[in-house]
């Protein structure tokens, strides 16, 4: 009678350490399917082991079983995984603590309990669970687990969580037999206190050196985009210093027809100063890119392209990192350049419009010699020459690798080679 | 027979296009109607919610003095009509407008500026002559956000699997385009051309130039030189039907 009640309560328990587990991972979808299989599993597992272990052992084996089981069920976003685990584990041992507290406090209903076992077990459960739902809601609505930006999976993380599980067991082993509950939950408080403490700090660690590597990747991104503005900078501060040179002869001669024919002829009419229409630059909010943006700019300018620019609209946050964001843009917009500049119509379009579900953004340049599209996101092919084509390898993996929100269309129509990327909001 | 719809909101201009558009038509003696005239964006998209089935011609001004501009409106237009002829005419200043002309699959950006007249003649001889030629080509529709691709059967080449559960990829003699869809499900709608040659890979079979059969190498070469998957489950099939 008491080995079903047991076997029932651990169903639930499962179960429900595996409800907390989504509530704080997030994860809404799940194979429900598979759920119920490994439930089941490791319920029956349990149960066996309780016959032949002792009961920190088969605790400790369990919480380790549970911790592979959810591990394979849930692919969503790894990242988050060993976190939430050891929430999870955290909030539960804590729950068991308050339960035994509120249950074992009171005289009268902890003698009650001690006399009916398997009554004892389905409330103590109960209790246990509800407590954990709790505490989960609480956690979640103080949102301090945003705090720490997501970090990938570290053997660190992974040899951390299971010597806590381990050590954890070990320790309700020793104090598993006093009778005494008062000391048993003191010093499981304090012992608990301790290893919240110790886990906490470990992914405080970790987050910093996570952070410190992508500022230094940001940073080298930063220089680079620095380096080219300053690079067309002294171009055109040359090239102005030129021009003013030039008009000062012409004053020297006091020839101010011929300054009058040179002005109007060479700088008020110059092309380069007409053909462009470049609307909504101001609406790019997100530093990195706006900067990125005016370097190319520039550089289009200065090569004489004929440039259509048009941001429809406010975009702050393109739901990418922004250094992938920079690399795809600039790998592409140089591309366009270099391309364009061949051409005979030189032309270059960018567009970004940005609405509530997706960003849009397109990139159009005028060719010379026609790219083969299926060959140009592989490595080593390029129209440019030899030891070229990187670029679009480059944008291809991100794309495949680190962002399925993002698709990039390649096609050639209206004598223009287009690029269109979507990313889905 | 051609439905125009117009959505301009300087009168002069309206009565101008009007004129061209009777005058081409009556000469060219295609039959044609206009659906539709207003000078703000009220009222179109009710129009064309209950006229998808007809062949549409819209002739919009970017910069109406509504709250909606044209481009706006495009949009709004595409999700119920995608095989409808957009035609924009702007002032030379929103000329911008034109770097989004793929993603509204617009016909032309015409300055109002400039000869009107030579610019909607040219564009509507282009229309005819698709819409003459293009009753019987069958295509598929894709999708990725809010952009809708219409692919025609007789350019796509292939479609493959992308290493990103539901995106695929399909190369066309013109382009590379990325959407999201399960190869099953795309697989109804092709029609018998297209065969499935590998678990992650449908092919066009009028673009085939050479099946290499080596057994650790197996693939099909495209015309377009490109080579896609081929599995040895799925090569009995290519052979036999081939033959």
């Amino acid at each position: 009678m008491t080995r079903v009640c047991d076997m029932m309560m651990t169903f639930c328990f499962t179960y429900f350490f595996i409800y907390v587990f989504k509530k704080i991972e997030g994860d809404t979808n799940s194979n429900k399917n598979l759920e119920i299989k490994y439930i089941f599993l490791i319920s029956m597992i349990d149960i066996l082991l309780s016959y032949m272990l002792i009961k920190p052992i088969k605790l400790g084996i369990y919480y380790i079983l549970l911790e592979i089981f959810i591990y394979r069920i849930y692919t969503k976003d790894k990242h988050n995984f060993f976190m939430a685990y050891i929430l999870t584990f955290w909030i539960y041992q804590i729950s068991d603590i308050i339960a035994g507290l509120l249950l074992y406090k009171n005289a009268i209903l902890g003698d009650f309990l001690s006399s009916n076992i398997c009554f004892n077990t389905i409330i103590f459960q109960f209790l246990i669970i509800c407590i954990a739902i709790l505490l989960a809601n609480l956690i979640l609505k103080l949102n301090s687990i945003n705090k720490f930006e997501t970090i990938k999976e570290n053997k660190l993380l992974f040899i951390h969580t299971n010597i806590i599980i381990v050590v954890y067991m070990v320790f309700i082993y020793y104090y598993n037999n006093t009778k005494n509950t008062e000391s048993i939950i003191v010093t499981s408080i304090i012992v608990l206190c301790f290893f919240l403490f110790i886990s906490y700090f470990m992914f405080m660690i970790l987050n910093k050196l996570y952070i410190e590597k992508n500022q230094r990747n940001h940073v080298e991104m930063y220089n680079s985009i620095i380096e080219e503005s300053l690079d067309n900078m002294k171009v055109y501060k040359h090239d102005q210093k030129n021009i003013l040179l030039s008009i000062g002869g012409f004053l020297d001669n006091n020839d101010i027809e011929g300054l009058k024919t040179y002005f109007y002829k060479n700088i008020a009419n110059n092309e380069f100063i007409q053909n462009k229409n470049l609307y909504g630059l101001v609406n790019i909010r997100n530093s990195p890119v706006k900067g990125l943006m005016y370097g190319k700019i520039s550089n289009a300018i200065f090569k004489e392209i004929n440039l259509n620019i048009n941001i429809t609209n406010p975009i702050d946050d393109f739901k990418i990192k922004d250094i992938d964001i920079c690399k795809i843009l600039g790998i592409l917009i140089d591309n366009a350049i270099e391309s364009s500049v061949k051409s005979y119509d030189k032309i270059l379009n960018i567009g970004i419009s940005n609405d509530d579900s997706e960003i849009y953004i397109i990139i159009s340049n005028s060719f010379k010699d026609k790219p083969i599209l299926h060959k140009i996101f592989e490595k080593g092919y390029s129209t440019k020459g030899d030891n070229r084509g990187l670029g679009l390898n480059i944008v291809r993996e991100l794309n495949e690798k680190k962002y399925p929100n993002m698709c990039i269309s390649a096609k050639i129509k209206d004598n223009l080679f287009n690029i269109e990327i979507i990313i889905k909001k | 027979m051609i439905n125009f719809i117009i959505c301009e909101d300087d009168k002069n201009m309206v009565a101008k296009v009007i004129d061209i558009i009777n005058t081409y038509m009556s000469e060219k003696e295609y039959s044609f109607s206009i659906g539709f005239v207003n000078d703000s964006a009220k009222g179109v998209m009710d129009y064309v919610k209950q006229n998808r089935d007809k062949k549409n011609v819209y002739i919009l001004d970017i910069d109406l003095q509504d709250t909606q501009n044209g481009m706006q409106l495009a949009k709004e237009i595409r999700k119920y009509d995608y095989n409808g002829e957009i035609i924009f005419l702007t002032s030379h200043v929103t000329m911008v407008m034109y770097v989004f002309k793929l993603r509204l699959k617009a016909l032309d950006f015409i300055d109002k500026q400039e000869d009107i007249k030579q610019r909607l003649i040219g564009n509507f001889e282009v229309i005819i002559n698709n819409f003459l030629n293009s009753r019987e080509q069958s295509c598929i529709i894709v999708k990725c956000g809010t952009r809708v691709y219409t692919l025609k059967l007789d350019e796509i080449i292939n479609i493959q699997t992308t290493s990103i559960n539901g995106k695929l990829r399909a190369s066309t003699i013109d382009g590379q385009i990325e959407f999201y869809g399960h190869l099953k499900d795309i697989e109804n709608e092709l029609d018998e051309r297209f065969y499935r040659s590998h678990r992650g890979c449908i092919i066009n079979k009028e673009y085939i130039k050479m099946i290499n059969k080596e057994k650790y190498n197996l693939y099909i070469l495209m015309t377009n030189g490109e080579k896609s998957l081929l599995s040895k489950n799925y090569l009995k099939g290519l052979v036999s039907k081939n033959d």
